[in-house]
């Protein structure tokens, strides 16, 4: 069953029974290449609608998760979307210690291992295994969540919903992947890094996703080592390395989590003369006047200024704008009319409208920065299908016009890919407002095409 | 795009029941076969059908040419009614399956399968009902035809909107066009002379509803409703893309669960 994706998660929902009958079908060979060809972060089999399910399915899809994927691929992988009755029997066919992760909903699945950031939210944890409420509690600091510990069920079960975002109590992360984390905020990237950083860093440091993100535009990166032990020479020179390769793109570095204490005076200085900056928590970054303004500021840097959009690209620009007019139709059941195309740069002087605004970088065999400007109606009327009701808030708006964008470009890279060209995609920025998109691109030389949804202005902009 | 003024066109061009089958159904319910033979001389077409299948299946008929009564008295009335009523929604099949990678033989295999063990339940939950009751797997199969090809006519839109959201086929006529398949398949089913009680235990399948009633109908339906996922479960159907036909309510089912595994014949 071809999974739904969303924010780095392919999620499963097959519906009815699970048995030996048919549990090669629900996770088939083209589903597994589809995984392994995908940037994912994790993989879930949503047990929400399966109202009935044996030992001998969840036995066999627990070896397909960590035999054809989690052995080629470092990737979180397990069930999610039961109850305690569905938990209990999950433990029992696997033999108690499951080699896969168990998440009570995929609302935790996306909390765990998502691309989005769920910074500063709280949660309560219940596990009467004391080892793997631990697992929980560390996972959620990494993720930089508030982790509240329960003391007994009773306490658990009497805790106000509303005082939490989250409550964890069935869950077991026996076995997450490896790989380093990473998600974007307020227009920042977040890596996370955690146990002990050595020469392995440069395997599981994900260098192409890291390329783009300073090719979209991206210019402050936190490396979140709040959770790391220690350090060797290899890390701390990838860590440098890192931070001189970003200099070209004004990009800045700050290491969070790592005092003198931790890597000594010598380390600090070396890593400090190579540009990088400290700061002690996640929070210091976020509320650093000094690096918001940076992380909003776009200046064509001496690389990019000399890009420009190439034939190729040019001649691809009708697959692109197609892919995301017609699914924005599908989306807001409205026809879309074309009113202008023309080489030009985004100055967006004469908007008097509310704007919001999504981008995401592609490369591959073609390279650009597709920007969706949409006047606020037509962006909510897009969201309706994700979020269920077109009253949504501005923020939320945000979180889906980025989602959309993910949408369009996926859907463009289907119909590229049958030309022979070969895509991937950065993560999707936002934009709140016209003087968010304006500080980002105004500069921008690019193809601006501009069309009307039922009196309601939609841009689409490809630049280098 | 689809909207509901295509739908309600596309419910208009079906053909309405015709008079001789539903002659045929009540001769059947009251056991009539000879006088059901009598009457189906003047339909060759529905007769034809009746030979063909007859001559599928692991038992066929042997008989190279059968006569009507042959081939009834080879089914026996509940047979030969459940069959009517797959003649009658096999108008409904799409010129091409579209949606749903499956081809006639595959949605005749599906009906069979339903009708087996809708069979089976009403023996258990309402035996002396099986006659009038035993057409609604039929008309839940039809609902599949149904939805093929609506949606037939606009894959790409389909398929753009269910790469967006985890959104059933269900759901998604709902989003588009503010009616259900079982809205649909009710108007269907009255259209072609459906029992009114066999179109409750329609409305009740689709899961969507909120009675908490314990009447025989409600729990036909909830019934019902499971048989479809249990069904849709199967390898083939999943393969056919059928598992997302609709969006199960595992909660509305937990009462008959048991019941429906034993009938079912279901082991740990």
């Amino acid at each position: 069953m071809r999974p739904t994706v969303k924010n780095k998660i392919a999620l499963i929902s097959p519906q009815g029974f699970l048995d030996s009958g048919n549990v090669n079908t629900v996770l088939n060979i083209d589903d597994i290449e589809y995984i392994l060809k995908s940037d994912l972060n994790a993989v879930f089999i949503s047990l929400k609608s399966i109202v009935f399910f044996n030992a001998s399915a969840i036995q066999t899809l627990s070896t397909v998760f960590i035999k054809n994927i989690m052995a080629k691929k470092h990737i979180n992988v397990g069930f999610c979307d039961y109850d305690k009755r569905k938990y209990d029997l999950l433990l029992k066919y696997l033999d108690g210690e499951p080699k896969i992760i168990l998440l009570e909903s995929s609302g935790l699945v996306s909390l765990f291992f998502g691309s989005a950031s769920h910074e500063s939210q709280r949660v309560l944890v219940w596990n009467d295994n004391t080892v793997r409420k631990s697992m929980i509690l560390y996972k959620l600091l990494e993720k930089g969540c508030v982790g509240v510990a329960a003391n007994s069920k009773e306490e658990f079960l009497s805790a106000e919903d509303n005082e939490y975002d989250y409550k964890v109590e069935n869950c077991y992360l026996g076995g997450s992947g490896d790989n380093i984390q990473h998600y974007t905020k307020s227009n920042m990237v977040v890596y996370v890094f955690s146990s002990f950083l050595d020469s392995e860093i440069t395997d599981t440091f994900d260098t192409v996703s890291h390329r783009n993100y300073l090719r979209t535009g991206f210019k402050v990166y936190a490396l979140d080592c709040s959770f790391v032990v220690g350090i060797n020479t290899h890390a701390i020179n990838f860590l440098s390395r890192l931070a001189v390769s970003g200099a070209e793109y004004n990009a800045t570095f700050v290491i969070v989590g790592f005092d003198e204490a931790k890597i000594g005076s010598m380390v600090k200085k070396e890593l400090e003369q190579s540009g990088v900056l400290f700061r002690k928590n996640l929070n210091d970054v976020f509320e650093d006047e000094a690096l918001i303004k940076a992380s909003m500021f776009n200046t064509p840097t001496k690389n990019t200024s000399k890009k420009s959009l190439t034939k190729q690209t040019i001649k691809s620009l009708s697959s692109l704008v197609d892919s995301t007019i017609h699914t924005i139709e599908v989306m807001t059941k409205l026809k879309s009319e074309k009113l202008s195309l023309k080489l030009t740069k985004l100055d967006l002087l004469d908007v008097k409208e509310e704007f919001v605004a999504t981008s995401i970088g592609f490369y591959g065999h073609i390279e650009g920065v597709v920007v969706l400007i949409f006047q606020k109606d037509i962006a909510r009327k897009a969201c309706a299908i994700l979020s269920g009701t077109e009253n949504i808030k501005d923020i939320d708006m945000l979180d889906f016009i980025g989602e959309l964008i993910n949408i369009t470009m996926g859907k463009a890279k289907t119909v590229l890919s049958s030309k022979n060209l070969i895509i991937k995609m950065t993560l999707p920025k936002t934009f709140a407002n016209i003087s968010e998109i304006r500080s980002s691109f105004e500069s921008k030389d690019g193809v601006l095409v501009d069309f009307l949804f039922e009196n309601q202005k939609f841009m689409f902009f490809l630049t280098p | 795009m689809i909207e509901k003024s295509k739908v309600l066109t596309y419910i208009d061009q079906i053909p309405s029941s015709q008079e001789v089958i539903q002659k045929a159904i009540t001769l059947l319910n009251a056991g009539n076969l000879e006088d059901t033979a009598s009457l189906l001389q003047s339909a060759p077409a529905i007769v034809g059908y009746l030979q063909d299948m007859s001559k599928k299946g692991v038992f066929p008929i042997q008989e190279k040419n059968p006569s009507t009564i042959m081939v009834l008295t080879f089914f026996g009335s509940k047979k030969s009614k459940a069959l009517l009523y797959t003649y009658l929604i096999s108008v409904m099949l799409p010129k091409k399956w579209r949606i749903f990678k499956m081809d006639n033989n595959l949605f005749f295999e599906l009906n069979a399968d339903l009708v087996h063990l809708w069979e089976k339940i009403l023996k258990k939950e309402s035996p002396k009902n099986i006659n009038r009751y035993i057409a609604a797997s039929s008309l839940i199969t039809a609902s599949v035809a149904i939805c093929d090809s609506i949606f037939g006519d606009n894959e790409d839109d389909i398929n753009t909107l269910r790469s967006i959201s985890e959104i059933d086929f269900n759901g998604l006529l709902k989003y588009l066009t503010d009616m259900s398949i079982f809205d649909i398949a009710k108007i269907v089913g009255e259209k072609l002379a459906f029992d009114s009680e066999v179109i409750e235990i329609i409305d009740y399948a689709s899961g969507l509803s909120k009675n908490n009633d314990t009447s025989e109908i409600v729990r036909l339906g909830k019934f019902l409703h499971l048989l479809l996922f249990f069904t849709l479960s199967r390898s083939h159907y999943i393969k056919a893309g059928l598992n997302n036909f609709l969006k199960f309510n595992s909660d509305s089912v937990v009462s008959i669960l048991e019941e429906f595994n034993t009938i079912a014949e279901i082991e740990n």
